[in-house]
């Protein structure tokens, strides 16, 4: 059998958040914090629950470090250092399932692969603000988010009942 | 401007409109449904609609970028990020 068939026969077997998983490592090295909250983001775009529990550094799933350290996992992905990358076939999986997202869901997801590591730890703190339950650096955080508001960017009026946003 | 339809298997309407600006995404509270928000998102000749829940995300891709939303239960507000298409993150807010 092709190795791409063997692939897209064992993604049959996925569940969605193993797909969660590999898009969030996605194909340049990603640290253990990155895929973390990029998971968060993803997961909630797409609609797939993630179990997430604030910790030190905000929202952390368990399942998804479960899934990050399970051996059966090392034919799509590895763990070099302090990064983990996806192998010849994590990289053919993850092409298989991007191409069947959306284009803006997959140009957004690109862009997330771009973010600074710090931005997007801002980012997941302001949109889970459950973030800074128990977390570490929440004070830092808040005033990193503090810098971001009424930047301009968006421009944000009131129409009676409705608010309007500009972009 | 493009419009990302509910993922979620959310209540979706799609309405034709007279509006024709292709620059504004407005964000409505529904009267009708205090445990929702109403997206409503034109592009040049469409009116979107479309529910946010407690705890759901959305996306909508501007030409510039892109705004999530984000409905918190617990604060009971709309929260939103913008980044630009570099992952540039550009602007927080709230509603």
């Amino acid at each position: 059998m092709p190795e791409i068939e063997e692939v897209k026969k064992e993604l049959e077997f996925w569940d969605p958040l193993d797909r969660v998983l590999l898009l969030s490592i996605g194909p340049n090295p990603a640290s253990h914090t990155e895929i973390q909250k990029r998971a968060v983001v993803i997961s909630s775009i797409l609609g797939i629950d993630l179990d997430v529990e604030p910790y030190e550094y905000g929202l952390y799933s368990e399942t998804i470090t479960e899934k990050l350290s399970d051996e059966r996992n090392s034919v799509f992905f590895v763990k070099k250092g302090r990064f983990y990358e996806l192998t010849e076939k994590g990289k053919m999986a993850w092409k298989i399932l991007t191409e069947k997202l959306d284009r803006e869901i997959l140009e957004f997801i690109d862009a997330l692969y771009k973010m600074d590591r710090n931005e997007l730890l801002v980012l997941v703190y302001h949109l889970f603000p459950s973030s800074f339950t128990k977390s570490k650096i929440g004070k830092k955080i808040l005033a990193a988010i503090n810098k971001y508001k009424n930047r301009g960017f968006v421009k944000v009026r009131r129409e009676g009942d409705k608010v309007i946003l500009e972009v | 401007m493009t419009y990302k339809k509910d993922r979620r298997g959310g209540e979706n309407e799609l309405e034709e409109s007279i509006e024709t600006s292709n620059r504004s995404v407005s964000l409505g509270l529904d009267l009708a449904n205090i445990f929702s928000f109403r997206i409503q998102y034109r592009s040049k000749k469409e009116e979107h609609f479309i529910s946010i829940k407690p705890g759901e995300s959305i996306l909508v891709s501007t030409d510039k970028g892109y705004i999530i939303f984000r409905y918190d239960n617990d604060a009971g507000k709309a929260i939103y990020g913008f980044i630009d298409k570099n992952g540039k993150l550009r602007e927080l807010g709230e509603i």
